[in-house]
């Protein structure tokens, strides 16, 4: 591994330590927070000063340390955790994010000379003085836990602190420690014995070795942990400073205080709740007990607080999108040798059923390696709106949901920047200023909220605002002003909340440096549109607005119907098929003099001849010959799609067209098939939205 | 008479088990310690058992090192029960 590498490991820790971090200072600022909620935040802040300090980023280290140090002083309770104090170290969670970044991209840090001022001025040693050095006496602890951690990082026995033994013995303020390692602590390459030899070099003595749990020869596991220590620490070691001796080994160790802690028991007995004596372990002991958080109510608020720590294993992305490609050209080989031995009249032999299951498996458990929880786009929203709050004065709550919700890495990826406009807009144009909240009887602080489900085989997203919701009389006004609407046109309210997609549309009085130059939501439903996506608004004046967006799970691989239509073979995605059928005479009514409709079971669905959309060849125009599949879309209802004949349903890999030729509306993509032949797949939506839009009156074009 | 490595880590004491197995008896076995240098939970557990199973075990002439382990774990007394034998 290159230093390269791990630097490139040492950032992907980075931002798990700030999303861990703002999660912690949001629940300061909601006052749901408790001393594990700070000690995640210091141990965030922490572990990106020592990787800081290691790859050599001095100013991201000197402001790592400053942020730090004040928060030793909230760990420690010195400075009360206020509404203020949490503002100030959002700012400068802000900051440490862009010191972060600037590391990262090799560019200028930003300037944090005021704000590392300020840090210092927070501080409990200089509580309304001038900013000036911390008085040794404010956190003595703390420069030793600096020491120590120095130590840590260049493994060297602290010699120097050996006479504090002496002056140990009837200490009356010593403090007992109990520690229970699990096997991995001993086949981590660390050694707990070792832990045991720096308690002692830190001035602590073994009270009482727990060797209960040994069990006899026969019974014993040599890669078990049965042992624990009861450790007496004299007064003056902080006891972050022990929990911090075996902090690397993370989960693998419990850890108990004060002499009522009860031993944390060996993982290998039946475990049962350990009592997190007095304040709550910076490693609570509860967090690695499965099944036992409940119990202990303050190791259960500290293993909320810390997310489980799953065993993983840090993959580059290439290499995960080979696979993915790999297992792509996987399903079309599977889907040729299916073709083959079809011909060979060998179609139904059993190790194809083999094959084609243990390739579906493959498929999704390599699509399951790219899922990610899309709290890594909703974690940035609240600095977001910090932002944004700061500069319209517009206070925005923000309530999510469904934020463990996962979806393709890609997905994610492409998301945020959407995500961004969707939010900025809520808050510019959506969301009132408190005064006019206020007349209206709103309360002045505006909430957003961002929820996400899977639905149907879909993401669908929602960021919705409690503002003014759209004003359709002005969007209407502006969009005939602009020529994107003839003025005798008449639109449904859907229609005109459409309108706002469509480029260089603004209705903003004055363009601001958030939004009103209309790019903006041209741009999101264009990315929108590239992830295979959907967009829908719902808008209730003085009520606030919402957007839907309905996303594909993957990107890769999709379930689809295999049809022909005269010469051509298309591709219908299945998440779109309700049923197939082939309709009598009855069922077909026509409309107007090309449109068809058909009546399934009362409702008037329209009929569109896929034959006319793709230009194939001797394609059927009679419904009554050919085959209807009917489909569900995310805004136009149903639709009755003409085919000639369904050939297959299957599995078929989504190969981007604008990647090879150039986007075309109303194909969504083009996959291969089983004997080698190119089929285009539908975009269902497209096609049904655009039959909608002749159908139903002379709707610009442009608005879509 | 079983000899003790002279790094007694977690490979060593997974490596002595079955031998310790086959040899512990009604009789305490004897356990040479006069070698090791560095050990670790793993073989300190495994005397541990050792100690609690059948006729238990009797330290021979344990090095410094050995002698300092125990005392950082305090598990001198049951390890070094049968060490008069």
């Amino acid at each position: 591994m290159t230093e390269d590498d791990i630097q490139q490991i040492f950032f992907v820790e980075c931002e798990e330590a700030l999303e861990a971090t703002e999660a912690g200072l949001a629940a300061c600022r909601e006052g749901t927070h408790d001393g594990e909620t700070i000690n995640a935040i210091f141990r965030g802040v922490h572990s990106i000063k020592g990787g800081a300090g290691a790859f050599g980023y001095l100013p991201l280290q000197a402001f790592t340390h400053g942020f730090e140090t004040l928060l030793a002083d909230v760990r420690e309770g010195k400075v009360p955790v206020e509404p203020v104090l949490v503002d100030l170290l959002l700012l400068a969670l802000d900051c440490l994010r862009d010191h972060v970044e600037a590391a990262r991209g090799g560019s200028t840090p930003p300037a944090d000379a005021d704000l590392l001022a300020k840090l210092e001025a927070a501080q409990a040693g200089n509580a309304g003085a001038a900013p000036a050095p911390p008085p040794p006496s404010a956190a003595p602890a703390f420069d030793d836990l600096d020491a120590l951690l120095n130590e840590l990082a260049a493994p060297a026995p602290s010699a120097a602190r050996a006479p504090i033994l002496d002056t140990l013995a009837g200490n009356p303020d010593s403090w007992l420690v109990h520690i229970r390692p699990h096997a991995g602590a001993m086949t981590k390459g660390s050694e707990p014995l070792l832990w045991l030899r720096e308690l002692t070099a830190l001035g602590g003595t073994c009270e009482l070795c727990d060797n209960a749990a040994v069990p006899t020869f026969e019974q014993l596991l040599v890669e078990q942990g049965y042992l624990g220590w009861t450790f007496r620490m004299p007064g003056h070691v902080a006891r972050e400073s022990v929990a911090e001796i075996c902090d690397f080994v993370g989960d693998d160790v419990a850890l108990a205080y004060g002499p009522e802690g009860m031993m944390p028991p060996a993982r290998v007995a039946a475990p049962t709740a350990p009592r997190a004596e007095t304040a709550p372990a910076p490693i609570a002991s509860a967090s690695v007990l499965p099944g036992s958080e409940t119990t202990a109510p303050v190791a259960a608020a500290a293993a909320a607080a810390s997310a489980p720590a799953n065993q993983s294993v840090r993959i580059d992305l290439k290499k995960l999108d080979m696979l993915i490609d790999g297992v792509g050209e996987l399903v079309i080989a599977q889907a040729m040798l299916a073709q083959r031995l079809t011909n060979e009249n060998l179609a139904h032999i059993e190790e194809l059923a083999l094959i084609e299951t243990l390739v579906r498996d493959i498929q999704e458990h390599a699509m399951a390696f790219r899922a990610q929880p899309i709290s890594s786009v909703f974690g940035r929203v609240p600095r977001l709106l910090r932002e944004l709050g700061s500069s319209t004065g517009k206070h925005v709550k923000l309530e999510v949901s469904g934020e463990m919700t996962e979806l393709d890495k890609t997905v994610i990826e492409r998301l945020s920047e959407p995500m961004t406009h969707l939010i900025r807009n809520a808050v510019d144009h959506g969301i009132e200023l408190p005064e006019e909240r206020r007349a209206a009887g709103k309360d002045p602080e505006g909430t957003l909220s961002l929820s996400a489900e899977q639905k149907a085989g879909r993401i669908i997203i929602r960021i919705a605002d409690d503002g003014r919701g759209i004003d359709r009389e002005r969007v209407l006004a502006k969009a005939i002003a602009n020529g994107l609407v003839a003025p005798e046109a008449q639109l449904s309210d859907d229609d005109i909340n459409q309108l706002i997609f469509a480029p260089g549309f603004s209705t903003a009085a004055q363009v601001s440096n958030i939004s009103g130059r209309g790019v903006g939501m041209d741009v999101v439903k264009q990315n929108v549109k590239e992830l295979g996506g959907r967009i829908t608004i719902e808008s209730t004046p003085g009520k606030g607005t919402s957007f839907s967006l309905a996303l594909p799970l993957t990107l890769a691989i999709s379930d689809g119907m295999i049809v022909q239509v005269g010469d051509q073979s298309l591709v219908i995605p299945l998440t779109h098929v309700i049923e197939s059928l082939r309709p009598t005479p009855a069922d077909v009514k026509g409309m107007g003099t090309s449109a068809q409709v058909l009546n399934a079971r009362g409702s008037f669905i329209p009929i569109i001849p896929l034959g006319l959309l793709s230009g194939a060849k001797e394609a059927t125009s009679n419904p009554c010959e050919g085959v209807l599949v009917l489909v569900e879309t995310e805004g136009h209802g149903r639709a009755a799609l003409l085919v000639d004949t369904i050939t297959d349903q299957r599995q078929f890999v989504i190969k981007a067209l604008d990647a090879h030729y150039r986007q075309i509306d109303s194909v969504a993509g083009a996959t291969i098939l089983g004997n080698g032949q190119v089929a285009l797949i539908v975009d269902v939506d497209f096609i049904a939205s655009s039959a909608a839009r002749t159908q139903s009156g002379p709707v610009m074009a442009a608005a879509a | 008479m079983i000899a003790l490595p002279t790094v007694c880590d977690r490979s060593a004491a997974a490596a002595l088990y079955p031998e310790m197995a086959d040899s512990l008896g009604i009789m305490p076995l004897g356990v040479d310690a006069s070698r090791v240098e560095k050990i670790g939970q793993a073989m300190l557990q495994l005397l541990v058992s050792g100690a609690k199973t059948e006729g238990g075990i009797a330290i021979h002439q344990p090095s410094p090192a050995f002698t300092a382990a125990l005392e950082l774990t305090g598990l001198g007394h049951i390890i070094m029960e049968g060490a008069a034998a």
